[in-house]
């Protein structure tokens, strides 16, 4: 593939041996070239600006100006395509990166070829969400202001579809799905993976928050309280 | 009156007089005594328990930022290793999930030990990830209410542990379903109230035992806070601990 095709990305994290290994890990793959790394947020800032990457790649916590604020500021000028790597961070800092800017957001303990599939997902401007994000996490996300979905045409999806969204929303495993609507799992599953082509999202995560956002599937403000 | 009578009587006066002084002086310096071992003791605690959570914080810091960085390196590492066939491919895929594990475990340790997120966001927020790691993987539904405007920044540490201890031994004995999990602001004291709907326990059968350094823990910080406990529990009857903080 010519260099000008591939996709340029830029990556930044404090720690030497994840970053050597994460550059390892790109420079496996034919269709990403790597234009500079970065151990701080400065720096990152920097190199955004000298090299106009197509996917950046940050840690959000890193000495001086942290992997929020850094986004903060390359976001100033413009959307940018920026995936947050986090590992123990919690929570509500991986929502706030995501209202700040980002649109994907990768575990450090990711799986096998998450890390290639985060920066093709992105590159093409839909968000990413790894397989450690949980329903829980989804839900968060979905509450915030982070809001990366146009609204949807109400009658793209069939009542059957949208029973399945509220029900995959609600933690139900395909097989539960299946029992409760009386379809062997195979066929949910079906479902499930046309249900991820429609919605242009990429995990179960993605699509919890794509129907919170889009109301097909609302959260309850309050649980139900508890008897006890 | 005969003057010698006057006299024995003033003498007896006097007696009684010096006698009352030494007694309330005796009182006085007992009290004193009292109030002051008191304090020493809780400036002792205090010590302890601030030398105690800044080793903590330290030893959470450094598994987050040593040992967690460079597990995941290590994975990622791994990861650069591919078109692998057979039994190299088993090894790997085994070595990756074992990574997993350990990753689980630090992250684990590591929040329990010190959650960062108390210092940049607060109890309000830490309480609910405290809660949300708890129920994570098991059926347990607690109803969380958090309706207080603030709490002073350098005790926030104490009660956070103080609801992670309980927390603890609800989840890990209690077998409860559902817990109430609330903290308010009642007249001017801040009250954690913890209640669980689980199988309880015999207060007087625990304290030297494993929960019962639990319940040692929870006490010892919370006489930090000054705070009052009111424990309610009876074998099979749930357990509901009222903790009152004077603010």
């Amino acid at each position: 593939m010519m260099d000008a095709e591939k996709i340029k990305v830029i990556l930044a994290d404090d720690h030497d041996l994840y970053r050597d290994g994460l550059k390892l890990l790109l420079g496996n793959d034919n269709n990403i070239k790597l234009l500079g790394e970065a151990s701080n947020g400065r720096q990152l800032i920097q190199l955004t600006q000298q090299y106009h990457p197509d996917v950046i790649l940050t840690d959000l916590s890193m000495p001086g100006i942290s992997g929020i604020e850094a986004i903060k500021e390359i976001c100033k000028t413009g959307k940018q395509r920026i995936i947050v790597l986090s590992f123990f961070e919690s929570e509500s800092m991986i929502v706030q990166a995501l209202e700040s800017g980002a649109i994907g957001y990768l575990n450090k303990n990711a799986q096998r070829g998450e890390v290639i599939e985060a920066i093709k997902s992105v590159y093409d401007h839909i968000p990413y969400y790894c397989s450690t994000t949980n329903t829980r996490l989804a839900r968060r996300i979905s509450q915030s202001a982070f809001n990366p979905y146009n609204h949807t045409d109400p009658h793209l999806f069939s009542e059957k579809e949208k029973e399945i969204i509220r029900l995959i929303c609600a933690e139900k495993s395909s097989e539960e799905i299946g029992k409760i609507l009386f379809m062997s799992k195979r066929t949910v599953d079906g479902i499930r993976g046309r249900l991820l082509e429609k919605m242009n999202v990429r995990t179960t995560a993605g699509m919890v928050i794509y129907a919170i956002k889009n109301s097909i599937y609302s959260l309850s403000p309050e649980e139900p309280a508890n008897k006890l | 009156m005969d003057p010698r009578e006057t006299k024995i009587y003033i003498a007896l006066l006097i007696g009684i007089i010096v006698f009352l002084v030494l007694v309330a002086f005796f009182v006085v310096t007992i009290i004193r005594y009292q109030r002051k071992k008191v304090s020493f003791h809780t400036q002792k605690i205090k010590a302890e328990y601030d030398f105690l959570d800044k080793e903590r914080k330290r030893i959470a810091a450094d598994l987050h930022d040593r040992v967690g960085g460079s597990i995941s390196a290590v994975k990622i590492h791994l990861q650069c290793l591919t078109s692998l066939e057979g039994r190299n491919s088993e090894i790997v895929s085994n070595s990756e999930k074992q990574i997993d594990d350990i990753m689980n475990d630090v992250r684990r340790i590591s929040f329990n030990m010190m959650p960062v997120i108390l210092k940049q966001k607060g109890l309000d927020e830490a309480f609910r990830e405290m809660i949300d790691r708890f129920t994570a993987d098991i059926g347990i539904h607690v109803d969380y209410r958090y309706g207080i405007e603030s709490f002073p920044d350098d005790k926030t540490i104490h009660l956070y542990l103080v609801a992670q201890e309980i927390m603890n031994n609800v989840i890990k004995h209690s077998r409860a379903t559902h817990v109430l999990f609330s903290v308010s602001q009642i007249k001017k004291k801040t009250v954690l109230h913890i209640k669980d709907n689980g199988i309880g326990f015999n207060k007087n059968m625990t304290p030297y035992s494993g929960k019962g350094l639990g319940l040692y823990n929870i006490s010892s910080r919370a006489e930090l806070l000054h705070a009052t406990i009111y424990l309610t529990t009876k074998p099979n009857k749930g357990a509901d601990y009222f903790i009152e903080i004077p603010v």
